[in-house]
Parts: C-alpha cells; structure tokens; sequence
C-alpha cells in the first residue's frame, strides 16, 4: 500500500499549499485512481477537518467523530473506482459521513436499548462533551462561552436526525441548500423547510441566547 | 472561501430575525480539528483492509438457502403442533367414506382401538388391524396417507350416534377390503403398547367382572366407547371386532372397539353405534 507516504505527503501538502489548490477534488481523485497516492493524502488533508468538525457535530462525541471521519476516508478510498464525477466530491464525502453517522446512532439506540444499564442512564450520561483540554485559567468570558458552547451542542443533539444533518450543514459547514439538497438527495424545498424547522426547534430550546 | 467568509447562516434572507440570531449562535461554535495522529491512524487502516461491510449482494447467497429453510421449519413446526394439538384436543375419531371435517373437540371417550387376541394374531383380521393401526396413529394426516380412501375424521362423541357405519356382520373379520366397514370409534390415544382385558375394557368403559368364562358387564360408564355402542349392565361380552374376549385377551396398542358381541337375555346380539338401542 503505497498510502505509506499519507504522512509525509500531508505535510509536505501543508507546505506547499499552492499546489494544492491548483488541483481540483476531481483531479485529485482522478490522480489517485491512477495510483497517486500523494493525491489521496491532499484529499484527506483537505477534508478531515471539516468531516471530523461535521460528525462531532452530529454525534457530539469527539472520538466517536474521530473514528467516523477515519472510517468516511477508508470507504472513500475503497471505492474509490466507483466515484463518479457527476456530483462534487464533497457532496459525495459528506453523503458518506452522514450515512456513517446515522449508522452510529442507530447503534447506539440499540446498544441503549439491549443495555439494562442503559434504563438508567440520562441523556447526559450518553451524551460525553468534548472539551479539549486547556490548561490557561479562563477568564470569566471564556466560562460563559464554553458552557453556551455546551448548550448550544446538547440542543443540536436533541434535534431529530433528519432536522439535525441539514442545520449542521447549512449553519456549522456553510453547505448552500443545494449542496445539502444533494448531499441528503432531498428537494430544495424540503431541504429548506427542515432547516427553518430545526432552527424554529432550537430557538425554543436556546431562547436565554437569544 | 472559508466557513467564515461564507455569509452563513440566513441572515441575508432574515435579517434581525430569530432564525438568524440561531444561525449565527451556530456559526460561532468553535470549530474542532482532526487528532494530529489522524493521518496515521487512517493509514493503519487501509492497510487493514476493506472495512467490513454487509451488502445485500453478500447476504443474498445465504438468504437463498436460509429463507426456504426456514419457511420449511416454520411450516413443519407449525404441522406437528397442529397434530399434537389435535390429538390432545380430539375426542372419538370417526373414519367413513364422507368429507372430513377437521374439528378439534374435548375429548369425551377413553381410548381406544385394535383387540387383538394370542389366537387372533394369526386370522385373516390380523392385518385389518393392521390396517387400522395406520389409521389410528398418533398423527391423523399420516394416517390418512396411509389410507387416503378412508379419510380420519374427528368429531364430537355425540355425532358418532349420527354417523352411519357399516356394521360388521357376525363371523365377519374382514374390514378393510370387504363390504363392511365398522366405524372406527379413536378417542384419545393410549399410552401403553399393551393392555390386560380388564384395563381394555375399562377403556371402553365397561366395568366387568370374569365369571364362567365370560366378562359379565356390571356397569357402562356414561358417554364412553361402550355406552355409545350400546352395551348395558347384565351383558356377556362374547367378541369385540369379531375377535373372542376372555380373561387371556390382550390389547395390542390402540384399544378398538367398534362392534361388540354380547349375550343379552340369551341372545348374542351383535353391538355398535348404528343399531344402539335407545
């Protein structure tokens, strides 16, 4: 596996960062389906933050996030010869991941429900918030930001799935509605109306915010 | 373009609106990066391998045998249940030449069927029963299949009064290729292989002492294989199915009873549902 060199080809795609930007997502897949594998680590280079930004979202879980957007990046190079060019790729890579993450939560509804334990555990329990540690003493500010960060997160989590994969991406990853429309395979006008409807979910829930 | 300088969020749509304030708290949440061992955790696994996946076309090999397998358990579980069922439910069991009509009842008669004497192993009948043991089994269906032409029909004690059974005529010992066909009176199975006279009779509900040679009927029990016969208290069993009663007799497997040849009053009157005497 020539994928060896993911590493040292990310860094040296950091570097040189004009290079990267030349080449188009289409390029690059095209160029890994002829066995570059330096195209392949500038796609992951160009994409792990926001897909792993994006599943940490859905799931609010950074590990789990982590080890989904891995798992979108394996499938995608696996199929890799299946990738058609009529969709953008990032349309393509945030289908993955969403299917991946949705994946995830049914199995972990499963898991809640085959768990005894589970009957007793509360929604915080199931729910570990990210927080990365810091070791700076924060200021008052920062204290007010992070936990509004909390629970701005826990009412994201709290969405039905199919409102929460559309304002994520539309108000967390910038994707226009016809992205999200293609990404999800939903109409402009459901696309739309889902995230209107998430929005008017959440602001019941984030009122003190407003 | 960054997400920054994306123009995020619908505020553009609805200014100052709550939808915006919403799109905007969202658009502020801090952004988390990929682990710094992100890429090498990835590499790990491809190197690993294609992840696992299950694919319909994978499944669809396995689903080609396992369903029809299980369709066949499903069904043949359903079948032996059905018959248990029926045997635990099933009162007397009538074969005749009519329709069958599958009706569980309570059992209401002992069992019963085939007589069979030491000196009677070797007569021509010896095969009848033979015969009806197919047909008395424990799983009327098979029975049936055994002798399709005399379908096992399970009814309500009291409708074996309506049916009309040919009678078997004195002497006579053939009942299956000859004219006469008795009823076959099947209520619930017995468990032994075999039986004394006296356990075979008080299966068919005779209570009967063995006095000069003869079982002397003191009582008929109500609603029994007997009592639907017509056998009374004060009778002197003579035959059952042709086949000589005495205190040797032996019951081998289903008790059967049909026709019973008694002495009344002196007379030898031949027995069974269709001439009871009211």
């Amino acid at each position: 596996m020539a994928l060896d060199k993911i590493g040292s080809r990310t860094m040296e795609a950091e570097r040189a960062p004009v290079s990267e930007k030349i080449q188009s997502d289409h390029e690059l897949i095209e160029a890994t389906k002829n066995g570059d594998e330096a195209a392949f680590a500038a796609i992951v280079g160009r994409y792990r933050n926001p897909i792993t930004n994006y599943l940490y979202r859905f799931l609010n879980d950074y590990e789990e996030a982590v080890d989904l957007a891995q798992e979108t990046f394996v499938r995608v190079y696996f199929a890799i010869d299946r990738y058609h060019t009529e969709y953008a790729f990032s349309t393509y890579i945030y289908r993955i991941a969403t299917n991946l993450a949705i994946s995830e939560l049914r199995k972990r509804k499963r898991r809640t429900i085959l768990s005894l334990t589970g009957l007793f555990q509360s929604e915080d329990d199931e729910q570990t918030e990210f927080q990365p540690p810091d070791k700076r003493s924060l200021p008052d500010q920062d204290l007010v930001d992070d936990e509004r960060s909390k629970v701005i997160a826990k009412a994201i989590v709290t969405l039905p799935t199919k409102y929460r994969v559309p304002i994520i991406l539309r108000d967390i990853e910038g994707k226009t509605y016809d992205e999200i429309a293609e990404i999800l395979d939903l109409g402009l006008g459901t696309t739309k109306s889902r995230i209107s409807r998430a929005r008017g979910l959440l602001k019941e829930k984030l009122r003190h915010y407003l | 373009m960054t997400h920054e300088e994306k123009n995020i969020g619908d505020g553009a749509e609805y200014p100052g609106s709550d939808e915006q304030k919403i799109s905007q708290l969202l658009s502020g949440l801090k952004r988390v990066e990929a682990p710094k061992d992100f890429d090498f955790h990835l590499k790990a696994r491809i190197a690993n391998g294609r992840p696992e996946e299950v694919r319909p076309a994978s499944l669809f090999p396995i689903l080609k045998y396992a369903l029809p397998l299980a369709v066949f358990l499903f069904v043949g579980a359903g079948l032996i249940l059905n018959s248990s069922y029926d045997d635990w439910r099933s009162g007397p069991t009538v074969v005749d030449n009519g329709s069958a009509a599958d009706t569980p009842v309570p059992p209401v008669a002992n069992s019963v069927l085939p007589v069979q004497t030491p000196e009677a192993v070797d007569s021509p009948s010896a095969s009848a029963f033979a015969a009806d043991k197919a047909v008395t089994g424990e799983d009327p269906q098979m029975a049936s299949q055994k002798k399709p032409k005399r379908p096992v029909t399970v009814g309500r004690s009291s409708d074996l009064i309506n049916v009309e059974p040919k009678t078997l005529q004195p002497g006579s010992t053939d009942r299956t290729g000859g004219t006469a066909t008795p009823p076959l009176l099947l209520p619930k199975g017995s468990q032994k292989d075999k039986y004394t006279a006296a356990e075979g009779l008080v299966l068919l509900g005779i209570d009967a002492n063995f006095e000069n040679r003869r079982w002397n009927v003191r009582s008929v029990k109500a609603n029994e294989i007997a009592d639907f016969i017509g056998v009374r208290p004060g009778d002197k069993l003579i035959a059952i199915d042709g086949k000589p009663i005495d205190d040797k007799t032996e019951f081998v497997g289903r008790v059967e009873a049909s026709t019973i040849r008694v002495l009344r009053g002196g007379e030898t009157m031949d027995l069974n549902a269709k001439n009871k005497q009211q």
